[in-house]
């Protein structure tokens, strides 16, 4: 009928140097991926293990693009509050000549897959697979890699597989010891606003008994929290990688400490801390109330996109 | 399980992206239940994915599922509107129906939540082809600053289905601010309609609007899951072929 899904076997292939180690990235793809297009933005359903991959492409408009940049999401109502921004970017580069893809990981938004079984080596595979998939769509070779929060420590796992040449990290924290930490004190937040009482310590104590974590309608489940407990993002990032990092303010702590590891990982680091904070919890619908003005990170989208074209460029 | 389609359709000179799915042998090839996010940023996949699960619990039961993006928001295309109570986003659903029946849909189930159900409902007059709509945390009052007056747009659709005989789903969390709305435009013209068999009231204690509570999410999917199909069931009947004896 009218969703053609069955159709010709495409190639398997495997992710070498994945967290997970050698890992088979195409299990049984009997399932060819299912395409919408709409001038330059290609709209794709890419089929992997456990469920399929939804992935937005923008291709520069009547003209090849000369490299490409796939953007890593963060999770959660963090996601929802940087969907603006990573669009704003993808449309930034297309108009540059770059290729761009947003995608959502198995497991989350409109992708397939159980939310369950998200873990960061999961989220590295199907960045890879985006990777590989922009790679094909633009005909190029060159690719650099945003990461925004949790997306950052996916963007750095992938970034050695996917053959990255230049990374871009968006109010990423160091590890994911302070990221889950993070997390928690969301929680804490949402249960001091709603009168919710816990003893301290109490959010903590069940996420490492394993016990998932709810947040203000969101599941953080176990298997997330055990995959980047300890993982820390200069120990992910392959060395010498051209790096931005972008942070909000009051977080110049995490923008020099990563600043830090980093470039004694040999990494040739930028860093832009912004004017204002980025609220990931608590921030309100810009489509409901009076007008407000961009979100930090729209307003970063544009330097972003400039810094790719200067980086893949050399 | 039934593939996902995506697919982009025009609006108002914008792409809208949606998502079809399916399954191979539904009961009724005409029919789509539609679904309507609420007015957040990041479309339908937002709030835990909850309308995501949703459409797929749908298609899991036979029916085909629709879900698409507002203009502007999640991966469609255009500025980031700015959404009114008075003007929800008639025009983009209005394109999907038009697009969905390129595809040889001529029925519909709506399904929206918060301003998707505004949206929903307020479709209601103008389109014959609506056969049903679920509606989520529903807004009734005419303003955001006040519970009273109801909206009479809201009220004259409701009053509209009623006389069709359209079945209709109200679904609430008894804390949920808008179920205020729904309670205070009860005495002042909605409480008849109610009165109707193809009227359901659903309620929860808690909040469903938003879907912050995760503990709920579950209830509201299979809630709606299975008045759709209940519904859709009603629709897939063959018509009987009445024969008059006797004349």
């Amino acid at each position: 009928m009218r969703c053609a899904g069955a159709g010709s076997r495409i190639a398997g292939g495997t992710l070498p140097g994945s967290v997970g180690g050698q890992e088979e990235l195409f299990m049984c793809a009997t399932i060819r991926p299912s395409i919408a297009r709409a001038g330059s933005r290609i709209a794709e359903c890419i089929p992997a293990p456990g469920g399929t991959v939804v992935c937005h492409v923008h291709l520069p408009a009547g003209r090849r693009a000369w490299a490409a940049v796939v953007i890593c999401s963060p999770l959660f109502a963090e996601a929802a509050e940087s969907s603006r921004a990573e669009v704003l970017l993808a449309d930034r580069l297309a108009a540059g000549g770059l290729a761009a893809a947003r995608f959502d990981y198995r497991g989350c938004g409109n992708s397939g897959g159980d939310p369950a079984e998200l873990t960061l080596a999961s989220a590295e595979r199907d960045c890879f697979l985006v990777a590989e998939r922009l790679r094909t769509h633009a005909d190029v070779d060159a690719v650099g890699i945003v990461g925004t929060r949790w997306g950052a420590l996916v963007a750095a796992a992938a970034a050695g597989p996917a053959r990255a040449a230049a990374i871009a990290l968006w109010d990423a924290k160091p590890d994911g010891g302070s990221y889950i930490a993070e997390l928690v004190r969301a929680r804490t937040f949402a249960d001091l606003w709603f009168g919710d009482r816990h003893p301290a310590g109490h959010h903590r104590q069940q996420l490492e008994a394993g016990r998932p974590l709810d947040i203000r309608g969101w599941r953080v489940h176990p298997a997330l929290i055990a995959s980047v407990r300890s993982e820390s993002l200069a120990g992910l990032l392959p060395p010498r990688l051209p790096t931005r990092l972008v942070h909000g303010s009051g977080r110049r702590a995490d923008a020099d400490g990563l600043r830090a590891d980093l470039e004694a990982h040999g990494c040739p680091v930028t860093v832009e801390v912004l004017p204002e904070q980025i609220l990931w919890w608590a921030g309100s619908n810009p489509m409901l109330g009076p007008p407000q003005p961009p979100a930090p990170l729209e307003r970063e989208a544009p330097r972003t996109a400039a810094w790719f074209e200067e980086v893949l460029a050399a | 399980v039934t593939p996902e389609c995506p697919v982009f359709f025009a609006s108002g000179g914008n792409d809208l992206f949606g998502i079809l799915a399916h399954p191979d042998a539904s009961p009724a090839e005409d029919l789509a239940v539609v679904i309507l996010p609420e007015a957040v940023p990041g479309g339908m996949g937002g709030e835990n994915a909850v309308l995501v699960r949703l459409a797929r619990a749908v298609t899991d039961l036979g029916w085909a599922s629709f879900r698409f993006d507002y203009r502007g928001v999640g991966d469609s295309t255009g500025p980031l509107p700015m959404l009114r109570r008075d003007d929800p986003g008639l025009a983009d659903l209005d394109a999907a129906l038009g697009w969905l029946g390129t595809e040889g849909y001529r029925r519909f189930v709506l399904v929206g939540s918060c301003f998707g159900a505004q949206t929903a409902l307020l479709a209601v007059p103008g389109r014959p082809d609506v056969c049903g709509a679920a509606l989520l945390s529903c807004l009734f009052a005419a303003s955001d600053e006040a519970l009273v007056p109801p909206s009479p747009a809201t009220l004259a659709a409701t009053r509209d289905a009623a006389a069709r005989g359209l079945d209709l789903l109200f679904c609430y969390g008894r804390e949920d601010p808008v179920y205020a709305e729904f309670n205070a435009a009860r005495p002042l013209g909605l409480e008849d309609l109610l009165r109707s068999d193809h009227v359901e009231v659903a309620l929860i204690d808690g909040e469903i609007h938003s879907f912050r509570d995760v503990n709920l999410q579950p209830w509201v999917i299979e809630t709606v899951a299975s008045w759709v199909h209940g519904v859709a069931s009603r629709l897939a009947l063959p018509t009987p072929n009445v024969v008059e004896l006797g004349a």
